[in-house]
């Protein structure tokens, strides 16, 4: 193999790691939203142990504002983690508390990142439908 | 340049990978939250009882969610076993006799293989 040879065959490796590292730089998230009939603060409760599910450390927590960052962690191709998930809470109609979840991924390593929306969302569904067992 | 420095190149790619496996890529988050009352810790050496099923046959009030999450990359899957001493002493700092109600959730990003273990921590009612 040539020394032009080599070096195209070592620029192509590198070229094939950084886009595993870096990824495509996504859309701007839209967030999913999702409306609970609920009272706040159990709301509020679902949303940080749906955020602690996916692996988040809370990072913010005010009444109406969750916000969860996941730890990254190094791979063999890609890793993952460093996503910014957030939860946002809202008086919605007739008592009811409404939700908007977002991820905010980051342009290094975001092929091994993903969108956390739904997940959190099912997640803060889940406990909420479930009935506290009795003591 | 020729073929042999291209394979000590990746080589040392290789090598690097199997250093990362090998040397801190999993992480660990724990916490316990009070489902009402909060109670003192237990001592750093407490028993705790672990249910995997059932529970306590002795009166216990449920006093703590407890939450353990691994990750590791690499395709490397995490254990309940790798958990339980996290979760033993999550229920200790809530201060917690037993942990019941145990649910794993083991889910995959890309060669990140996650666990995240639930749990309920049990105070019994009588002193032991």
């Amino acid at each position: 193999m040539s020394l032009s040879n080599s070096r195209n065959v070592i620029a192509l490796v590198f070229a094939t790691l950084a886009m595993l590292m870096t990824g495509v730089a996504s859309a701007a998230d839209k967030g999913v939203q999702g409306t609970f009939d609920q009272p706040m603060a159990a709301v509020h409760k679902a949303a940080v142990d749906a955020l602690t599910v996916i692996g988040c450390t809370i990072k913010k927590e005010d009444p109406a504002y969750i916000e969860g960052k996941r730890e990254r962690k190094v791979g063999v191709f890609v890793g993952s983690g460093g996503e910014t998930v957030s939860v946002t809470l809202s008086d919605a109609a007739a008592g009811k508390v409404g939700v908007d979840v977002r991820t905010a991924r980051t342009f290094v390593g975001g092929a091994g990142q993903k969108n956390w929306d739904q997940s959190v969302l099912d997640e803060m569904t889940k406990q909420l439908s479930t009935p506290a067992p009795a003591n | 340049m020729h073929l042999p420095c291209l394979g000590k190149v990746i080589g040392a790619v290789v090598a690097l990978s199997v250093f990362g496996i090998a040397g801190g890529c999993a992480t660990t988050q724990s916490r316990y939250e009070f489902l009402a009352d909060h109670y003192p810790p237990h001592a750093a050496d407490a028993p705790v009882e672990v249910f995997r099923s059932g529970i306590p046959q002795v009166p216990f009030k449920r006093i703590a969610r407890l939450d353990v999450h691994l990750e590791k990359s690499g395709f490397v899957k995490p254990t309940f076993e790798e958990a339980l001493p996290e979760l033993e002493k999550q229920a200790r700092q809530a201060g917690a006799d037993a942990i019941i109600e145990i649910e794993e959730r083991p889910s995959q990003i890309l060669e990140t293989m996650v666990l995240h273990v639930t749990a309920t921590g049990a105070r019994y009612v009588n002193d032991r």
